[in-house]
């Protein structure tokens, strides 16, 4: 009978080969896979890169997931669960891992939520009262006269009510409110015809909160800079400008079916046509740790220069970049008056 | 930064508060960054942490980080009157363990910390005449490279690791990026190196086109895997950017016909940038080809030499009975793909009682097709009982020979001790390789891995080595271990 094992080890090899050699249906998309990924995402992690530490790649943040997962305390991993959520912390948000991985792996999704979990769900948003509206462009804190007084650029939004954007993203991108406070805010919203936004960054929120909880006011979400830049941008911006825009969320917005083709791919200066920067040093990161958002900065607008290209001018759309970067002695700053003027 | 948590960690910041405050060097030494420090991407070191729960210490003591050559020298006198150990580190990235800490159970219990050199990562300088930079070792290759570019030229070292490795890493493995049949290995572009010795002297070597001054030390430090001195940046050779690249794909009869057309071109002269042929079993299995074998071709340069380059290597090809031309898809497809294949890794990797590692050797044209098929024989033998796949493709080539890189795949017999069947299939392939009179490595370099074998292989040369390092390294603080050293 020794043709048995013969015939057995003939098909064990077969199933080994089709069933693990051929993995293409069965991608894993969780902290166990980066575990054991040689990690080529890497460099695309500005806080990695900036500070030139391994225990803070996409991957050296996902292993702490992990050890998690497999029942090993914060404590035991890091020596203290402060000092898991500081390295949970170790990350803008910014989505380049989770646009580099092959695998699809949210990272960045997976770290924010990790990162919620270590803060107390209880603490619930003051919400705005809005009305039900067909047409509503959230603008900026600040900047609704700017917006009043263009009406050109209002008419071709269809003239949408123009309410000053006070939502809880901040306090949601820190994870110190759940989803969930957010469903009965998300639902007045479902009569609009477009929710214009100004900040890319607020929009993600909006539209990972909906996807998250199943609303369906994803497919009314516009993103105003990027409908209006397609058309003229390229042609408009000289080589001395710098257009400074929140590239990785544009990266991550088609996932959620919002298309935006003007984006170039780049990640430092040098990687694109366009003169983009991109420290992803905005938003959380800024305010959890200044010091370091502000060494994004610096490294990034070092690049630019070594690159050869000073930062004359630097466009931006988010307050928070213009705050960020106006720091920085080398070019002015403006937030895209510039290049609407009224 | 964080708060030092260690007594050692505390100390050594004393010892380096002036830097600290002066310049951007660092002292780590929190549980987590220990952790991480204390290994690299040997595969072996994932195996054991995923069939094991997690050990409550990490192997090493503190991480710094310096931002010049002085602060290097300071600390390595430091660690020899200490009596420290420090393993140099760059991303991580090696595979046969030679940037993983030696495991506290088996070492002696000596402070030991691992010195990271990614903060010194610029371009020093880049002489557009003579076309040479003077490049840090800390820089990751990608940025490397894109800096590079950015100014008109590339180095031409591609290893599929670029995204994840640093300069200073190439120089000490040997490292070979995956044109380097056009632009060469990290030895053919290295004109001079500077660094420190284990006992803190710095040191650079001249910097000549081609020189003849006695032994070459450039080869000493390249390839020494941190046990002879920390390398801080080096002179390298740069090419003007291509001006154009073109693709060559061809279905070829079997594994010795296709190695017979290589060596055919590459003995004419030709120097294509990338030739790969893939055995029968990887075109079969990865590939999806029925019988045969598959190989591509990249060439790039500037218009002139592409378009000779590639009318020769067709001309040739034409005229070699079992090729079939493929036109350029093949070859295009790798070249958008060609950093993508190291992802099977993790979906092997996360299951229990699985191996999975790469192996790759050389020897020269006569020998290179029996290389091939007892190895495989090798891996056969060492797979009874359980399951082994060995895949295999030809990547790099020479005027007198070449390599073969093997993807190892396999399942542990028994439940338990994954680790020692791991070590079981790679003296059988080391031994098999060393049989046939090949080295046992093309590119990855020793470490850890393949200590045994690489003693075996130097003969009396291997105690000489041992002789060099201990005159140059009495204490034994740099990277002990490593290379059997
Ligand atoms: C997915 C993947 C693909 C790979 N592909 C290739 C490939 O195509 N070609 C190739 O050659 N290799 C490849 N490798 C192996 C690895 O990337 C190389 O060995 C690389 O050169 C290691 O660089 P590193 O910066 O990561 O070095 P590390 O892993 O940090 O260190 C490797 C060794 O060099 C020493 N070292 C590092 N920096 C210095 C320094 N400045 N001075 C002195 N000693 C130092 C360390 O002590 C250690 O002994 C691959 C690895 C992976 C994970
Ligand atoms: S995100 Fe993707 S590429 Fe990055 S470590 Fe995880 S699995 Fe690997
Ligand atoms: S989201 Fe950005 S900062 Fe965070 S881990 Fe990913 S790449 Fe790094």
């Amino acid at each position: 009978m020794s043709w048995i094992p013969d015939v057995f080890s003939t098909l064990k090899t077969w199933v080994f080969k089709k069933k693990l050699l051929k993995f293409s249906s069965r991608f894993r998309r969780d902290t166990q896979a980066c575990f054991y990924c040689p990690e080529m995402c890497r460099f695309a992690c500005p806080v990695s890169e900036t500070l030139r530490d391994n225990s803070v790649t996409p991957r050296g943040k996902m292993s702490i997931l992990h050890w998690m997962e497999r029942g090993e305390t914060p404590d035991k991993i890091t020596g203290s669960a402060e000092n898991a959520l500081w390295y949970l912390e170790q990350c803008t948000g910014c989505g380049r891992c989770t646009e580099y991985c092959l695998h699809e792996i949210d990272v960045a999704g997976a770290l924010r939520k990790a990162r919620k979990d270590f803060y107390s769900p209880t603490l619930l948003p003051t919400l705005p009262s809005i009305g039900r509206d067909k047409n509503i462009l959230f603008c900026e804190p600040g900047r609704q006269n700017w917006w009043r007084s263009r009406a050109n650029l209002l008419t071709r939004m269809n003239s949408p009510e123009v309410i000053e954007w006070t939502g809880p993203h901040k306090e949601w991108l820190q994870g110190k409110i759940t989803s969930q406070a957010l469903a009965s805010w998300i639902d007045s919203f479902s009569d609009a015809t477009n929710l214009w936004f100004e900040s890319a960054e607020v929009a993600w929120f909006f539209l990972e909160t909906c996807e998250e909880l199943g609303r369906p006011v994803a497919k009314k979400v516009r993103l105003v800079w990027q409908e209006f830049f397609k058309d003229w941008a390229s042609k408009e911006l000289s080589a001395t400008e710098v257009f400074h825009e929140s590239y990785h969320l544009s990266r991550l917005l088609p996932r959620v079916g919002v298309s935006v083709p003007m984006y170039e791919r780049g990640l430092l200066p040098q990687h694109s046509g366009w003169n983009v920067i991109d420290c992803g040093g905005e938003g959380f990161y800024r305010e959890a740790h200044p010091e370091k958002a502000n060494a994004l900065r610096e490294r990034f607008l070092n690049d630019l220069k070594s690159d050869g290209r000073t930062a004359t001018t630097i466009i931006s759309q988010s307050l928070c970049c213009v705050e960020h970067l106006a720091a920085d002695k080398q070019g002015s700053v403006y937030w895209l008056d510039h290049l609407f003027p009224s | 930064m964080k708060e030092l948590e260690t007594a050692f960690g505390k100390s050594l910041a004393e010892n380096f508060s002036s830097e600290i405050q002066s310049s951007g060097f660092e002292v780590v030494d929190d549980l987590y960054a220990r952790r991480v420090y204390s290994k690299d991407l040997w595969p072996r070191n994932l195996i054991l942490d995923r069939e094991a729960s997690l050990p409550n210490d990490a192997n090493i003591d503190a991480v710094v980080r310096p931002v010049e050559v002085g602060q290097i020298s300071k600390l390595l006198k430091l660690a020899n009157e200490m009596n420290w150990v420090v393993i140099p580190y760059g991303a991580g990235s090696s595979v046969c363990g030679s940037a993983s800490a030696p495991s506290r159970s088996s070492a002696p219990k000596r402070p030991t910390l691992v010195l990271d050199l990614k903060k010194m990562d610029r371009i020093e300088a880049l002489d557009e005449v003579s076309m040479v930079a003077k490049v840090q070792a800390g820089i990751l290759g990608q940025v490397l490279e894109e800096n590079l570019n950015a100014r008109g030229f590339t180095m031409g070292h591609f290893p599929s690791s670029i995204y994840c490795s640093s300069f200073g890493g190439y120089l000490a493995t040997r490292a070979a990026g995956q044109l380097s049949t056009h632009y060469g290995k990290i030895e053919d572009m290295v004109l001079s190196v500077e660094g420190v010795l284990p006992t803190g002297e710095i040191f650079a070597t001249p910097l000549a086109p081609r020189l003849a001054v006695g032994p070459d030390w450039n080869h000493v430090f390249v390839g020494s895997e941190g046990t002879l001195g920390v390398l801080t940046s080096a002179w390298v050779k740069v090419h003007r950017s291509p001006q154009d690249r073109k693709f060559l794909g061809f279905h070829v009869a079997s594994t010795p016909d296709a190695l017979d057309g290589v060596r055919k071109w590459l003995q004419a002269g030709l120097r294509p940038a990338a030739v790969r042929i893939y055995d029968e079993e990887e075109s079969k299995l990865l590939h999806g080809y029925k019988s045969g074998v598959k190989l591509i071709v990249v060439v790039e340069g500037d218009f002139p030499y592409v378009d000779f380059t590639m009318r020769e290597l067709d001309k040739m090809a034409s005229q070699l009975s079992g090729w079939e031309n493929l036109g350029a898809d093949p070859a295009e497809e790798w070249w958008a793909k060609r950093y993508d294949i190291s992802y099977r890794q993790q979906q092997i990797l996360s299951h229990r009682r699985m191996i999975l590692d790469t192996f790759e050797v050389s020897t020269t044209w006569s020998k290179l097709p029996q290389l091939h098929l007892a190895v495989k024989a090798a891996a056969k033998k060492v797979s009874e009982g359980g399951l082994l796949v060995l895949l295999a493709h030809f990547s790099h080539f020479y005027h007198s020979g070449g390599n073969i890189y093997f993807t190892l795949c396999g399942r542990n017999p028994d439940e338990e001790g994954t680790e020692v069947f791991y070590d079981q299939v790679w003296n059988a392939l080391l031994e098999a390789c060393q049989e046939q009179g090949a080295a046992i490595s093309h590119h990855h370099g020793i470490g850890r891995l393949k200590v045994a074998a690489f003693v075996r292989s130097h003969g009396v040369l291997y105690e000489a080595l041992r002789k060099f390092k201990n005159e140059l390294d009495p204490r034994r603080i740099l990277n002990p271990e490593n290379l059997g050293l």
